[in-house]
């Protein structure tokens, strides 16, 4: 009996990757669109903290830090969840009406790193005269920043997420 | 040190345990040997499993009293169980323990902080500008997360109009 107690549980270890392998059709991912005004006047003792909205708290470490300190108010304007199916684009609105158009190009095979690595495209503004176009590899979970997109007197912060989501 | 015909003392399986007896005395307790006796020595065992993972120095202050009312507490739990179905327990349970723990470093190693340094492998750009820029990690100064900066110009018709 603990033989194929302990057989199963060496199956199951086993299988594992080989199971999340199909579910790695499709990813989930979770794109916040920040806004990043109130630009500070300067390095000033007496300066108030930046205000953060307290949704966005998880972005807190990074927002906080260079090159982030030039604004001191986040706010978060929209946040996307999007079910992203490997080479289907998923497109959404920014607030400054460009088109954001992220895909999942390629889900990279198991290398036996701590994480699965995912290939990514992200579009801005597809097809207009002012677009950017970037592909990137990253873990799953792990957040990706885009920035510099004028709006509101101040700039449009993207932070982009993807993980594994339930197979097809 | 107490002998009778059927009953060995905790002294004598004691001593015997720690090989102690001379060659002798050895062969008459193993003479003796019961049950009783072998579900003892399973305890005294364990007991010695459990101060070795002691220290030198907690492992040297016990008493003799104390470590022979801690055997007879535990081999009096143990006569209550028939020996076949204890030793089952304590495989399932080590099983049990076995298997929680390869889960548990099964779970560590594979779910870690993800990274989220990305590596760009291209950036288009028409309109404006863009860098790739790493920001340090304060937890993990070997870790940084990825910014794509890119100063896109409004297109016309644009709603926000504004650019710093």
């Amino acid at each position: 009996m603990i033989r194929a107690l302990l057989a199963l549980t060496v199956a199951t270890l086993g299988l594992w990757p080989g199971a999340s392998a199909q579910a790695e059709e499709h990813l989930v991912c979770t794109v916040r669109v920040i806004h990043a005004g109130d630009p500070a006047a300067g390095a000033q003792a007496n300066e108030p903290a930046p205000k953060l909205d307290p949704r966005i708290d998880r972005l807190r470490p990074f927002l906080l830090k260079p090159p982030f300190t030039a604004w001191r108010n986040f706010e978060l304007l929209d946040s996307k969840t999007l079910d992203v199916v490997e080479g289907v684009p998923q497109s959404f609105t920014l607030p400054n009406e460009k088109v954001a158009t992220l895909t999942l190009v390629q889900h990279l095979p198991d290398t036996g790193s701590k994480h699965h690595r995912v290939r990514m495209q992200l579009e801005l503004g597809k097809g207009t005269p002012n677009s950017l176009k970037t592909v990137f590899v990253i873990d799953e979970g792990g957040l990706v920043l885009q920035a510099g997109q004028p709006h509101r007197h101040g700039m449009l912060v993207l932070g982009t997420s993807c993980t594994e989501g339930a197979a097809h | 040190m107490t002998r009778d015909s059927s009953h060995i003392s905790d002294d004598l399986l004691q001593r015997y345990h720690d090989g102690e007896l001379p060659a002798v005395d050895r062969a008459d307790v193993e003479r003796r040997l019961d049950g009783d006796a072998r579900l003892r020595l399973e305890a005294l065992d364990e007991l010695r499993g459990l101060l070795r993972s002691h220290s030198a120095a907690e492992s040297s202050g016990v008493e003799f009293s104390s470590l022979i009312a801690t055997i007879e507490k535990s081999t009096s739990s143990v006569a209550k169980a028939p020996p076949k179905k204890r030793r089952g327990l304590v495989s399932l349970s080590a099983f049990s323990a076995l298997a929680a723990g390869a889960f548990a470093l099964f779970f560590f190693l594979r779910a870690g902080v993800p990274s989220n340094e990305a590596e760009i492998e291209s950036l288009e750009v028409s309109g404006g500008s863009a860098t790739v820029l790493r920001m340090p990690d304060d937890k993990n100064p070997n870790q940084t997360t990825t910014i794509i900066w890119a100063s896109l110009e409004n297109d016309p018709g644009e709603a926000s109009g504004e650019t710093l």
